[in-house]
């Protein structure tokens, strides 16, 4: 309907190969005790240097891997990373391993708290000049 | 009252032209005719018979008048056809297959099948229903709208066809026959049946059927026309069919006159171009939504549209199994089309534009073998011709952004807000609603950086977490969080992609 001349040979063959590109790779970066902190796929990376492939396929899961390969954020709520790399393949942490993790912030000091310590310091210098006297 | 012919006759004689003189005493003469033998006396040229050939040619006139006569024409007008998409030689075919199969099929516009083992075939010039099995009739029929109106009145069904066993229409209201009229097999033939509508007829329930009374596999009809008049008529009598205004016709069998254009970022005149390139060469992206994957392929942009030199191609999500129409118009106002379903073959126009399948649906090529400027491209779901396209229709600036934008969102050179989390690091949070979550692209020169109002920091780790189509966190890790400051900016992060 509508088609025309024919695509000669040279044309027929870029089109399948682009119909049918090679399938998007995925990409994770994992630090020294195997804790995954980035994935991402090669239609992203040029530098494969650091990264480990996992995966191929086609579609948003592998070509967009950054944000839709894993089933879940990459950390969570504190900021602790969720998996790691097991036999070349993403696994989740448990709970223990993911806690152990993380660090509680020290909490910075009240105003009262600041206050008192000011306080407590005056009285000392306080004393330490009347004693001079 | 009819003409009733003179029929000439010639006068032979034997002796043509021939004489005889009479002098007369006053000195004239006088001719007689001397013809000899007479072998044919011959049609006089009197005024009875001049006169009978004037009033024949006067009568002749006045009908003649009549006919033509706006009065006349008036009346040839209100003999509609109540049947749509009647012209099988050229009829609309919004599906775009050329064979329809099925229990029931819906075939071209307005017209089906009856059942199970029926086939219609699409041709050049004509259509074709066969049969799969001898017991079923080749069918195809159209469910009359709005008949109710015609209750109680008499309209004749009519159509110009041929087949190879014997060809009837048959008229049906609901699943009673109500009349039907059979022909000869053999060559095309004009086939009429006049009926009366029943008084009780429903809406939907009067039905046409062009039938071959099949007796074996293959049996077929093919039909070039077909009509239904109100008033009784006869094969001679019969109005002359008229050929509809196709554009008329799409009115009404429903078919999208303005259609949505499948594709985004298709007015080159005036693109969208976020990545802000007027020229372009290789592989990648060039302007919204359009990729090149030809190296030596070479694009610009200038008033006249987009010139390319190889290819430029854009991927569109939608059901391959579908018939698409896709149109390109060049620089010069002329526009090529082209139809198929993607899902069976590539279609398209050679070295003007081309659609292939691909596993989320198809890829449309801007294709071109040498240098040529586009000036608009649509791709429309359905069968349409060069006659029958719907006119281009820019869809406007900010509705193409903001399509283009679930796609891709430049960010490079925008200074971001950023958020200190105590303990972990610091998250930029970049609202987006796109078609599914995004890659983050960081420059690749000077990567990602957070300025407070003293130093910059440069994050070991960066992280993308959160991510959803509507938002991004992108969590920078392993910096000094006890010593930047609470306002935190962001920069380095040139877009966020969710291309196809």
């Amino acid at each position: 309907m509508g088609n025309t001349i024919l695509p000669n040979e040279n044309f027929a063959e870029t089109v399948v190969e682009q119909r049918n590109p090679h399938p998007y790779e995925v990409y994770v970066s994992a630090d020294p005790a195997g804790r995954i902190y980035a994935v991402n796929s090669s239609a992203f990376i040029f530098n494969t240097n650091g990264w480990v492939r996992i995966d191929e396929g086609y579609g948003d899961r592998y070509h967009h891997a950054q944000g839709n390969y894993l089933p879940g954020p990459l950390m969570d709520e504190r900021g602790v990373l969720r998996y790691k790399l097991e036999d070349g393949q993403p696994v989740e942490r448990t709970q223990e391993e993911m806690d152990a993790d993380y660090t509680p912030p020290v909490p910075a000091p009240t105003a009262e708290e600041r206050m008192t310590e000011i306080e407590s310091a005056l009285i000392e210098l306080a004393a330490m000049l009347g004693g001079d006297a | 009252m009819s003409y009733e012919r003179v029929t000439w006759k010639n006068r032979a004689v034997e002796k043509p032209m021939t004489y005889s003189i009479t002098h007369n005493e006053d000195d004239t003469v006088t001719l007689a005719r001397a013809p000899g033998e007479v072998y044919e006396a011959g049609t006089p040229v009197n005024a009875e018979n001049l006169n009978r050939m004037d009033e024949g040619i006067s009568e002749a006139h006045e009908a003649l008048k009549e006919k033509s006569s706006i009065a006349e024409m008036h009346k040839r007008d209100r003999v509609a056809n109540l049947l749509v998409n009647s012209n099988f030689a050229d009829p609309l075919n919004w599906r775009g297959q050329t064979e329809y199969n099925g229990n029931h099929a819906r075939t071209i516009d307005g017209w089906g099948t009856d059942g199970a083992n029926k086939k219609v075939v699409v041709s050049n010039g004509y259509v074709r229903a066969e049969t799969t099995i001898g017991s079923a009739y080749a069918t195809i029929m159209q469910k009359v709208v709005y008949n109710t109106q015609y209750a109680g009145k008499t309209l004749t069904a009519a159509a110009y066809l041929r087949s190879n066993v014997t060809p009837r229409i048959q008229v049906y209201n609901g699943d009673t026959s109500i009349k039907s009229g059979e022909g000869v097999s053999g060559d095309y033939q004009v086939l009429v049946c006049s009926f009366t509508v029943p008084a009780s007829t429903s809406d939907g329930a009067l039905i046409v059927k062009l039938q071959g009374k099949s007796t074996g596999v293959g049996d077929y009809l093919e039909v070039k026309w077909a009509a239904l008049y109100e008033g009784a008529y006869t094969a001679e009598t019969l109005p002359a069919y008229v050929i509809p205004d196709k554009r008329i016709e799409m009115i009404r069998c429903g078919v999208p006159l303005n259609p949505p254009n499948l594709l985004d970022n298709s007015w080159f005149v005036n693109p969208i171009n976020q990545r802000g390139l007027t020229s372009f060469a290789g592989v990648g992206y060039f302007i919204d939504r359009w990729a090149s994957w030809a190296e030596d392929n070479h694009l610009n942009l200038n008033a006249n549209g987009i010139t390319v030199t190889k290819s430029l191609i854009q991927g569109i999500a939608c059901d391959n199994t579908k018939t698409y129409t896709a149109a390109v118009c060049l620089a010069d106002g002329s526009i090529y089309v082209g139809t198929g379903i993607p899902e069976n073959e590539d279609f398209g126009v050679w070295n003007k534009v081309w659609v292939t399948k691909t596993e989320y649906g198809v890829i449309f090529y801007l294709h071109a073998e040498s240098e040529q400027t586009y000036r608009w491209a649509a791709l429309y779901e359905g069968a349409y011709t060069a006659e029958t396209l719907p006119a281009y229709v820019y869809k406007g600036y900010a509705a193409e952004l903001a399509e283009c934008q679930r796609y891709y969102v430049n960010t490079a050179n925008v200074w971001m807000a950023c958020h200190k989390i105590r303990g972990w690091g610091a998250i930029v949070e970049i609202p987006a609603n796109m078609r599914v979550a995004p890659t983050v692209l960081i420059d690749s020169t000077d990567g990602v950086c957070i300025y407070d109002n003293a130093s910059k920091w440069v994050p070991t780790t960066i992280s993308y977490t959160q991510m959803n189509s509507k938002s991004v966190f992108i969590v920078l890790t392993d910096v000094d969080n006890t010593t930047f400051g609470e306002s935190l900016l962001v920069k380095g992060i040139t877009g966020l992609s969710a291309d196809l």
